[in-house]
């Protein structure tokens, strides 16, 4: 009964998140995740099924339970009490030391392809995912091929976010001035769901993007026709495009300043500004910086 | 004298803040109209506000925070019903208003009612567990007791004078940094500390 009425709930509940993972990385997390429960909840419902055990026995009315009040000690009760717990605490602990550095997001995936490079820049609020092998960019929409393994460089032009597509695996931050590393691979074909975990002010919430996965040879088409369309990815342009802006539908550029990357990483291009005053009706004039 | 406080800070335009600042303020008024009537102000002046005793300071600590879980409950609400209608539509909150509410929601949550329910608790109950006459430092409990309900009131106050932090409790670097909270909000945060 009660797995006829989880079921749907189990099945409903996790299309799109972590619990559906469609590449190695997020497959990986997914099991960790699980296993982590699984051995927690050894020690859970046994000591559940304990408690409503002991409070039926030692009831009241129940003549054959011994009553002690002069108890005060039991070493066979000490190893069992300490010893689980800690026994449980080691093996989980092992697990997920393990996991996180065969998952730490800077290890390269082992893979025969060569990964895909691509750059990203989260702004006030879009996404920026610059391919420098490729020399497009793109904003909003990371369209990567389906298979190998994808190399992300990510680093912020204004304030701290986190990138995630929660179906591919791992989160990592996007800090100004710094750049982290995240490598990740989509198993197969599919449209996946990116957003920013980390609020980061007032466009936050429409701050999400779509991780197109596409089979090869669409990549390399997708690539071609970015190439033809759009303007160029130069400094002017960038100075545009970072901005304060919400809710931005995705679109891309057919070139990309090679340089440009690293001049927002080494702030040799400042950081994006911010807004210009506070709420409406309170106006108030921004200090003299000293 | 009052810099660049100015009655532009005042959000005339927006009903919900100037409503609930003033309803506030009424009762306010009204508790203590009453209290003076009564001439219950020399007892309170002498039996609460200026005593050290660890058990009213205690129960002071308490109210404060069941006050505040108050206020921290409306925030929530209006979050969650905000939520709950702006479903493809924009709701009945701005960004720059929700974010404030969901910045003050955090703070006066864990700084104003758990953390002052749980120290009215210790407050009370320590000094009698340990069977001593009071805290080390009387004076200090005292003190320590009004400087909270101060930072509480702070964070009120910026409800009808300025804005709240638009930063989130955690108030995290570069977006609490002056470029990108050019606002009076995040001096209010810093109020709380």
């Amino acid at each position: 009964m009660a797995a006829a009425l989880l079921v749907p709930l189990a099945v409903s509940g996790c299309s799109g998140g972590v619990l559906d993972p469609q590449g190695p990385i997020g497959g990986a997390n997914a099991k960790i995740l699980l296993n982590a429960l699984g051995i927690m909840l050894v020690i859970v419902v046994p000591t559940i099924i304990a408690i409503l055990a002991f409070a039926w026995w030692f009831r009241a009315s129940n003549t054959r339970a011994r009553y002690r009040p002069d108890f005060v000690y039991s070493g066979g009760i000490e190893i069992v009490v300490w010893g689980i717990p800690t026994l449980t605490i080691m093996f989980l602990g092992g697990l997920i030391w393990i996991g996180s550095h065969e998952l730490d997001p800077f290890r390269p995936i082992a893979s025969p392809d060569k990964p895909v490079e691509v750059q990203v820049v989260s702004l006030d609020w879009k996404w920026l995912f610059i391919y420098p092998n490729e020399g497009v960019a793109s904003v909003n929409e990371l369209v990567v091929p389906a298979g190998p393994p994808v190399h992300f460089s990510l680093t912020s032009a204004s304030v701290m976010n986190m990138f995630f597509v929660p179906q591919l695996g791992s989160m990592i931050a996007t800090m100004p001035g710094m750049v982290t590393q995240l490598h990740l691979a989509a198993d197969k074909p599919g449209d996946f769901r990116g957003l920013s975990a980390q609020y980061s002010g007032g466009g936050f919430s429409d701050m999400n993007f779509v991780l197109r996965a596409v089979p090869q040879d669409a990549f390399t088409q997708w690539v071609a026709t970015a190439r033809q369309s759009g303007s160029a990815l130069d400094r002017t342009n960038y100075l545009a495009l970072c901005q304060q802006s919400s809710n931005v539908r995705p679109f891309t550029y057919r070139s990309v300043d090679a340089n440009l990357f690293n001049a927002v990483v080494s702030q040799e291009l400042p950081p994006c500004p911010g807004p210009d005053v506070g709420r409406d009706g309170a106006t108030v004039p921004p200090r003299a910086e000293r | 004298m009052f810099g660049k406080l100015t009655w532009d800070a005042i959000p005339w335009s927006q009903p919900i803040p100037l409503v609930a600042g003033s309803v506030v303020v009424l009762i306010v008024l009204a508790i203590l109209v009453w209290v003076v009537l009564k001439g219950y102000l020399p007892y309170l002046w002498r039996e609460w506000i200026t005593s050290v005793d660890h058990k009213r300071i205690g129960v002071m600590y308490t109210l404060l925070g069941a006050l505040m879980l108050l206020r921290g409950f409306i925030d929530a609400i209006m979050m969650r019903s905000q939520q709950a209608v702006a479903f493809r539509v924009a709701g009945y909150l701005p960004p720059e208003h929700y974010d404030q509410i969901f910045s003050a929601h955090g703070t006066i949550m864990i700084f104003f009612a758990a953390m002052p329910i749980v120290i009215g608790l210790m407050n009370f109950v320590v000094p009698l567990q340990l069977g001593v006459r009071d805290v080390a430092f009387p004076t200090l409990n005292s003190t320590s007791f009004w400087l909270t309900a101060t930072g509480a009131l702070l964070v009120n106050l910026s409800l009808v004078i300025g804005e709240f932090a638009r930063t989130g409790w955690l108030v995290y670097p570069p977006l609490s940094e002056l470029p990108y909270s050019p606002g009076v909000g995040v001096d209010y945060t810093c109020g709380r500390c």
